[in-house]
């Protein structure tokens, strides 16, 4: 082999390397969305196979025909089984963390009920068949009420993801109709829709809370399809607040371009925090406090846009920035800004593009970043976390 | 330079073109993933109804569990 056929095979070598690399890290979610998908025409399939089995066994009630519906209907819950842990997989919103448990439950659900029907399967006899489709059945009972319980949870995660992922995009557009106002541009009409968003999100998020307060009362075998349908009609209701939130961030988006103005929407993720430390914030977006006892919150003096409970102390420090104290609610909102909070028992939400550092902080933070989601509970310790993506650093 | 070498250079020149293409393509940001835009936040909202409406429907409901146990 000369030396250009050699460097010829190295440079071949490299490109299908540079290939490989990049398959390997295609886009995960779309590949679980089409599992998804497939499980869902698979339960159908066999789920129609089971309601036939059973139609025939009442034409023709033989011991064949029974075991037959014992089967075919294991097989349909098998299914069903399947097609909840690949909504596992597919559900933004969750942490990888959180999934792990959920997909090893369901596996262990899954090989257990595959031996029942396995049993069934190759039972003998009237007595051996009766035996087995009734140690299947009773199985079945010991475990649907927490599976149904799992279907709720991917429910609650799903529409949560969504409301958080649209306050990521709302907080640029807001950063963007404070900015334009900062510059005398009227922002009458924007402020009025930024208003109908606000409405809509926060009748998504109450929906959303009750959805996920009622998960708890799918706990037994009873009532528990009537109580998942309460958890489903509340994130319904979700779904069409969010879908009206859409709506008017179209409205806004649409009239800001029309006058001839950018808005950049990439890169916007979404922190949720709660605990007791410091929380330093900088970046382009909003940032809400709905609960803090003891706090102190301190803002750079460019900050513009600051609402705060009214009874709340306010100084002025040497450095012009500002600091707040006796407050319980605020919400900041800016470009390029930076805020400080400290105190005990904090619920706060960072949305937009930035870095948010929590410094000796006791309790828990989520993102719903771009690239990735977290649930982090913390014990006096830090961590800085780029919200647009979601990542946390080191 | 033989029609051989000719050929084998078009060859890898072509080789090389899908490569490049290919690599291109996988490096694109994925739409679902890292897209801010409502697109992606529509078919979020389709995915939450869909799997509601799997779950309200479809789901093993007890009269069918009863019959297959007991029938």
């Amino acid at each position: 082999m000369n030396t250009k056929t050699r460097i010829g095979a190295l440079a071949m070598v490299a490109l299908m390397v540079a290939v490989a690399v990049p398959v390997a890290t295609a886009d995960t979610w779309s590949e679980a969305r089409a599992t998804w998908v497939r499980q869902k025409a698979n339960y159908l399939e066999n789920r129609a196979a089971a309601l036939e089995a059973y139609a025939t066994w009442l034409e023709d009630k033989t011991l064949a025909n029974r075991k037959d519906v014992a089967i075919k209907m294991g097989n349909s819950r098998l299914a069903y089984l399947e097609l909840v842990k690949s909504g596992v997989d597919m559900t933004r919103g969750l942490s990888d963390d959180e999934k792990a448990p959920l997909l090893a439950e369901l596996d262990n659900y899954i090989t257990t009920l595959q031996g029942y029907t396995d049993t069934v399967s190759g039972a003998d006899g009237v007595s051996a068949v009766r035996e087995a489709i009734s140690a299947a059945w009773n199985y079945w009972l010991s475990i649907r009420v927490r599976v149904k319980q799992i279907s709720a949870t991917l429910v609650v995660a799903r529409a949560e993801v969504v409301l958080w992922r649209c306050e990521a995009l709302a907080a640029k557009v807001e950063a963007k109709v404070q900015e334009l106002k900062d510059n005398g541009v009227d922002t009458t009409q924007l402020e009025a829709w930024l208003a109908d968003f606000d409405s809509h999100i926060a009748l998504a998020q109450q929906r959303i809370t009750n959805a996920e307060e009622n998960i708890a009362n799918i706990n037994d075998n009873v009532t528990f399809q009537e109580m998942y349908l309460v958890v489903a009609a509340h994130a319904k209701a979700a779904s069409s607040y969010l879908r009206s939130t859409l709506s008017d961030l179209r409205s806004i988006l649409s009239d800001i371009r029309s006058d001839g103005y950018t808005v950049t929407l990439s890169g916007a993720g979404t922190l949720t925090a709660s605990g007791s430390g410091t929380a330093d914030l900088s970046g382009t977006g909003v940032m809400k406090i709905t609960a803090i006892e003891n706090g102190v919150l301190t803002v750079s003096a460019d900050v513009k846009n600051l609402k705060i409970d009214e009874e709340s102390m306010k100084d002025n420090l040497d450095s012009g920035q500002l600091t707040y104290q006796g407050f319980s609610t605020a919400m900041v909102t800016g470009t390029d800004m930076t805020v400080s909070i400290f105190g005990s028992n904090i619920t706060l939400s960072a949305h937009g593009q930035g870095t948010a550092t929590l410094t000796n902080w006791s309790g828990s933070y989520r993102t719903y970043g771009e690239n990735n989601y977290e649930a982090v509970t913390l014990t006096s310790e830090d961590a800085t976390v780029t919200v647009e993506t979601g990542e946390t650093a080191g | 330079m033989t029609s051989k070498q000719l050929a084998a250079g078009a060859v890898i020149i072509a080789l090389v073109v899908v490569a490049v293409g290919v690599l291109v393509w996988y490096q694109a940001p994925p739409a679902t993933t890292t897209s801010a835009g409502f697109d992606d936040l529509d078919s979020m909202l389709d995915d939450l109804d869909s799997l509601i409406s799997i779950d309200n429907q479809y789901s093993p409901s007890d009269a069918e569990d009863v019959a297959a146990g007991y029938g």
